[in-house]
């Protein structure tokens, strides 16, 4: 039977255990613990040693303290010998019983200074899974003779902990191991993030240029001519026109997508009439809806400031009217509607072109989301599948959301996003709303109806 | 702004972009230094100290790799701290 001192030193360690932060080196700082705590509750031990070992029997790793606490189980012990095969030590430690050894000679190096004081060896089997997976041996100055069932039995509990701290270290060690490995993985993805997005960058670059120049002459073969063009040539340079003028929208797209995604966008809001600004996009577009014989209406009502960039809400605008533009049949109408709850006021762009189909609605915000059957069918739009992408990018920058409604195809469509208003309490966490960019600040690419 | 203000957060806004929000946690953590819930950061005390903390802080989470990320997060920092104020640890 264990004494009641004993068990508060025991309850001790197990707490100190559980309280070593650093669990990557456990045993490090608990093993000289323990061996200091079992000397003040009466015992009189020159060295504790812990040596593990792997399925195959052989020591994985060993651990040792004394008093100068500066040597290890390899220079003071000979590890070997505690796990000879056959041995009659080796027999009862495998068949997890204590072994108390007198022959100090045989396993310590008899360079160790405190040789002379160890008179025998206590080695307990250290069991994990009902197997012996390593031995704690402690250096006894008493004799072998003067050993009592208690000290076994204290020393076993001893063993028990040591074994759980042993867990709790590899357990730890595998973690940081797997973590340190995610964390590399993390940062190869994001460097190649990076370079993808310098590629899209640069490349986008180059080819806006040649492509500019090609939009520039095609333009000027079709209006400057010096010859007069035959009906076929002239059909050939206007399809040439239009989609070298759907590759430029395409590039510049591109380049808006990894500015935002680069973080080399910034957002800074103001507070600002939403209607008005409204009211100046649909002059802006009013020449293009009138080529299509479109109706332009805005349903202004009294409303308090918005609290966004005015900039990027521009092209947000833009971009919604001109996709209910290229999806509106000629005679349709596009409206502008707003509503507030006093905390956001929300901005509906509501068309009544070719709709979209239910199942559609959600895919509608992804990057090159093009449908098949309506509203972004790219074959009839000429869009880029990358404007809405972009729109609901900048509207999460500016604390926003966006959303759209369809009856289903050919029943038209209502765009709608909100917006915070520049309330006391949006003002007050003013740099809350603002998007400082990562290192060099770069605008957005016009949008193009 | 303060070079080594500017070191810190550039280091833990590229942590941020490998490791998300756990970056400002295990900044917090370093003594000395207060990182808000945007981008202030404000140091207090041995500023190199400081840094150097930052730096051993993800590295004995996430070991070598991240010291890099360090290294490469505050090139653009390199010529506004003399050399013998930047911290061992930092220098190539």
């Amino acid at each position: 039977m264990v004494s009641e001192d004993k068990i508060r030193v025991f309850l001790k360690l197990q707490q100190l255990a559980l309280d070593i932060e650093e669990s990557t080196k456990l045993l490090e700082q608990f093993l000289p613990a323990v061996l200091q705590d079992l000397n003040l509750a009466g015992s009189q031990y020159i060295f504790l040693a812990a040596l593990f070992i792997d399925d195959s029997g052989n020591i994985k790793q060993t651990f040792f303290t004394d008093k100068s606490n500066n040597q290890t189980a390899g220079q003071v012990t000979k590890p070997e010998n505690f796990l000879q095969k056959g041995s009659e030590w080796e027999m009862k430690v495998m068949y997890g019983e204590a072994a108390v050894i007198s022959d100090v000679a045989y396993f310590i190096n008899p360079a160790y200074p405190e040789i002379s004081k160890i008179h025998s060896l206590l080695m307990l089997p250290i069991q994990h899974a009902q197997k012996l997976s390593g031995v704690l041996i402690l250096a006894r100055s008493k004799t072998a003779d003067q050993i009592s069932a208690e000290e076994i039995e204290f020393g076993e509990m001893i063993t028990r902990l040591v074994n759980l701290s042993f867990r709790l270290q590899d357990t730890e060690g595998s973690l940081t191991k797997i973590t340190q490995q995610v964390y590399e993985m993390n940062a190869k993805l994001h460097q190649l993030d990076k370079l993808k997005d310098d590629f899209v960058s640069v490349a986008s670059h180059e080819l806006r240029t040649p492509m500019t120049a090609i939009r520039s002459y095609v333009w000027m073969a079709l209006h400057r001519s010096d010859v007069p063009l035959s009906q076929k040539l002239e059909k050939y340079l206007y399809r040439t026109l239009v989609s070298t003028e759907r590759l430029i929208s395409l590039v510049n797209d591109m380049l808006n997508v990894s500015r935002i995604e680069s973080g080399h966008i910034e957002i800074n809001p103001q507070s600002f009439d939403i209607v008005a600004l409204v009211r100046d996009i649909m002059e802006e577009v009013k020449v293009k809806a009138d080529e299509k014989r479109l109706q332009l209406l805005t349903l202004e009502q009294k409303l308090p400031p918005v609290f966004a960039d005015s900039d990027k809400v521009h092209e947000i605008l833009l971009n919604l009217i001109g996709n209910a533009m290229k999806f509106c049949y000629p005679g349709g109408t596009i409206a502008v509607s707003f509503f507030t709850d006093g905390q956001m006021v929300d901005i509906s762009i509501k068309d009544s072109g070719a709709g979209i189909m239910k199942d559609d609605l959600s895919k509608l915000f992804h990057k090159f989301s093009r449908l098949d059957n309506s509203y972004t069918a790219v074959s009839t739009s000429g869009g880029t599948g990358l404007g809405l992408y972009i729109s609901k990018s900048l509207i999460d920058l500016m604390h926003g959301k966006i959303w759209v409604t369809s009856e289903g195809v050919d029943k038209g469509a209502t765009f709608s996003f909100s917006l915070p208003i520049a309330s006391q309490q949006v003002l007050q966490h003013a740099e809350q709303f603002q998007v400082k960019a990562k290192g060099e600040v770069k605008p957005l690419e016009p949008a193009t109806i | 702004m303060d070079p080594y203000v500017e070191a810190v957060s550039r280091i833990i806004k590229e942590q941020q972009s490998i490791i998300g929000p756990v970056a400002v946690d295990q900044a917090n953590k370093v003594t000395g230094l207060s990182v808000g819930t945007g981008d202030d950061v404000q140091i207090s005390g041995n500023k190199k100290q400081v840094l150097e903390g930052l730096v051993n802080q993800y590295a004995k989470l996430f070991g070598k790799a991240s010291i890099e990320v360090c290294k490469e997060a505050i090139e653009p920092v390199y010529d506004k701290i003399p050399v013998g104020d930047l911290p061992d640890i930092l220098k190539n």
